[in-house]
């Protein structure tokens, strides 16, 4: 019998929440140590960040000079590295310092500033080392990971489907915001007419989580292919949206990605939108 | 011939529905229509009525109303519950060395299904067309077409959205049925179309009263068929299948890519359209995997993604490609159009594109149009 593959968890700027997918696994996890080795995984106990591997799992975005020399040396120590979730996907939701200027957030937030040492741009994994898988969400499920390893052990390419959001809404039937005009219920219901809905440009994966409560999705899971947020920036103004929400919503999770920031620079007001003026 | 019954007495259908079948209706949920099951009269909608535009869709509720069927559609007909968004298609197990096949087929309950319309009923017919072809013939679908029961629904009211009429399919339902109720203000007109819809009324004559229709409820039902067929779309009356075929490269297909989302919203609720993806879920114990089959649309990059190549990259592309398969190279299919005038794609379009406007736009006169 083979050695089991050997797995590490990384952490770089981010939430911890993608990791809880791993650990969401419960007694599957179990399962899963079975067919592979987990050495480092510091959120699980296991600590090892030099040690060679067969797959390791990036969290986060690269946002210290520190960060640099991690990613780099990660890459060195392994065999594939997939980055899971909206920060090291994309940046996630700090990449929004990319759009200010970070030098003078940090002094406007921190009383002594010069103990932070942040580069004034945090970046996605991919931008400083080859990545060889994506799994996006924010956090990405435990059904993702599961699907993602297990095909990795068969030697199967994982799946990656950027569909809509749209497409995962409707095989479950569930009600379009975007189009649905609430009619019944508390006047708070009735409020909310047609919601700003990201779901047409936002890639599945997420089970479409948000709509199959009611909510808009709010593009957590990034951009999903051949989408055309410019499009659906203009539904929005018919919805009464001005063009400072639109942007924000647009960019709040994935400020990195080159269509959402053309889609939303071509919105009027942008820069006031981020620099809060 | 005709009967007509009490508004009160469709319980007992639904009772004898109930007996044999898993029995399903229209029913009001999270603001919109969804087909669930159903088992008493008090579920049905009485008094609602739907509203729809392009991009818009609401209901409106009369409590003076003696309507059980005004609404005239939600997202989804019969579509979901033939082929299913998700269908599980097989499974494979590895054992001793070596591997073993599953069937995912199990037994189930037929399908009884109450308030289908002519639009969705014409649709029924052309899905029957690819699912059940020739040798062809797809058992998961055919496994709940088989036996479904039919009780079908005379619309008495069109929404903005309908264009049935121009299409040829509707409203009033013609054939496909087991049992067709028309709505009147006190009773409902049934008649049968099958030997399983005759013997259910057998059934049910033996519990409640058909009285025959008079001439007075005649009249009536007409004048709802004919209130119905006022319909404020229409498709072009020209041949729009040659016209379609020959105009690839209209300007009209990039002024609809400046507004297309490409989010594949009018092929999920198209009672027609039948595309679908496979994948497999392998086991995480990795003794085996369960291949699955799921709803696709001609609009996501991967539907167009064939030997290293995105032949289809564009949304102006992705339009093209499903409009002129719908209108024009589904007669060369299917001997007519993928099209029933439900108007669903009209009204569950987040951005609101009219498809019977697009198809006057690219069926003009060639005096109006510029190819190029």
């Amino acid at each position: 019998m083979m050695d089991k593959p050997r797995i590490a968890v990384h952490k770089f700027a981010s939430c911890d929440g993608c990791q809880l997918a791993f650990l969401n696994m419960g007694p599957e996890l179990l399962e899963l140590a079975n067919h592979v080795e987990i050495v480092h995984f510091v959120e699980a106990g296991m600590v090892a960040p030099d040690a060679e591997v067969d797959i390791a799992f990036v969290e986060g975005s690269v946002s210290t000079e520190e960060d640099i020399e991690r990613i780099h040396a990660i890459r060195k120590l392994s065999k594939q590295v997939i980055t899971i979730g909206a920060c090291a996907g994309s940046g996630g939701l700090q990449a929004l310092r990319n759009l200010a200027d970070g030098e003078q957030w940090l002094n406007e937030l921190y009383p002594q500033p010069q103990y932070i040492q942040s580069l004034n741009n945090t970046h996605p994994v991919k931008d400083y080392i080859k990545v060889d898988f994506e799994v996006w969400g924010c956090p990405v499920s435990t059904q993702q990971i599961k699907q993602v390893v297990t095909s990795l052990l068969l030697g199967a390419s994982p799946l990656q489907s950027k569909d809509k959001i749209c497409l995962e809404c409707k095989r479950q039937q569930r009600v379009c915001t975007l189009v649905t005009i609430p009619t019944t219920g508390t006047p708070k219901e009735l409020e909310n007419r047609q919601k700003a809905c990201l779901g047409p440009i936002t890639a599945a994966g997420c089970g479409a989580l948000c709509p199959s409560v009611g909510r808009a999705c709010y593009g957590c899971y990034g951009l999903a292919d051949n989408a055309e947020p410019a499009a659906l920036a203009r539904r929005f103004e018919g919805l009464g949206l001005v063009s400072k929400a639109i942007a924000q919503k647009l960019l709040l999770f994935h400020s990195h990605e080159d269509a959402l920031r053309r889609a939303a620079e071509n919105m009027s007001e942008t820069q006031e939108a981020f620099n809060g003026q | 011939m005709y009967h007509a019954i009490k508004k009160k007495d469709l319980q007992a259908l639904l009772d004898i529905l109930n007996q044999s079948h898993q029995c399903v209706g229209p029913l009001v949920s999270e603001q919109t229509l969804k087909y669930s099951s159903i088992s008493k009269l008090s579920q049905l909608p009485l008094g609602y009525s739907d509203q729809q535009q392009p991009g818009e869709y609401r209901l409106n509720y009369n409590s003076q109303s003696s309507y059980y069927f005004s609404i005239t559609t939600g997202a989804q007909g019969v579509k979901p519950w033939l082929f299913k968004p998700e269908q599980k298609l097989w499974s494979v197990n590895k054992q001793n060395g070596s591997i073993e096949f599953n069937e995912a087929l199990s037994e189930q309950k037929p399908l009884a299904i109450v308030g289908l319309r002519a639009c969705d009923l014409a649709a029924l017919k052309l899905q029957d067309q690819h699912f059940l072809q020739q040798q062809y013939i797809d058992p998961y679908y055919a496994q709940h077409r088989e036996n479904l029961f039919i009780v079908a629904v005379n619309c008495h009211r069109s929404v903005d959205t309908c264009f049935c009429a121009s299409t040829g399919d509707g409203p009033e339902v013609k054939n496909a049925y087991d049992l067709l109720l028309t709505e009147l203000e006190q009773d409902f007109v049934i008649q049968s179309g099958s030997e399983a819809g005759r013997n259910v009324l057998e059934i049910l004559s033996s519990r409640i009263p058909l009285h025959i229709v008079t001439a007075e409820q005649e009249q009536e039902k007409q004048q709802g068929l004919d209130k119905a067929s006022q319909q404020v779309r229409r498709i072009p009356d020209r041949p729009v299948a040659q016209l379609l075929s020959h105009r690839l490269n209209h300007q009209q297909w990039n002024r609809i890519a400046q507004r297309c989302l490409s989010c594949g919203n009018c092929t999920m609720v198209c009672p027609s359209c039948f595309c679908h993806k496979e994948y497999d879920e392998p086991a995480l114990d990795l003794t085996g995997s369960t291949h699955i089959r799921q709803w696709d649309s001609c609009f996501t990059a991967e539907h167009s993604y064939i030997a290293g190549f995105h032949f289809r990259k564009e949304t102006r592309q992705h339009y093209r490609q499903w409009l002129t398969h719908k209108f024009a190279f589904w007669h060369e299919q299917y001997g007519r159009s993928g099209c029933t005038g439900c108007g669903r794609c009209i009204s569950w379009c987040p951005v609101g594109i009219d498809v019977t406007e697009e198809l006057e736009l690219l069926c003009q006169e060639p005096s109006c149009y510029v190819d190029g």
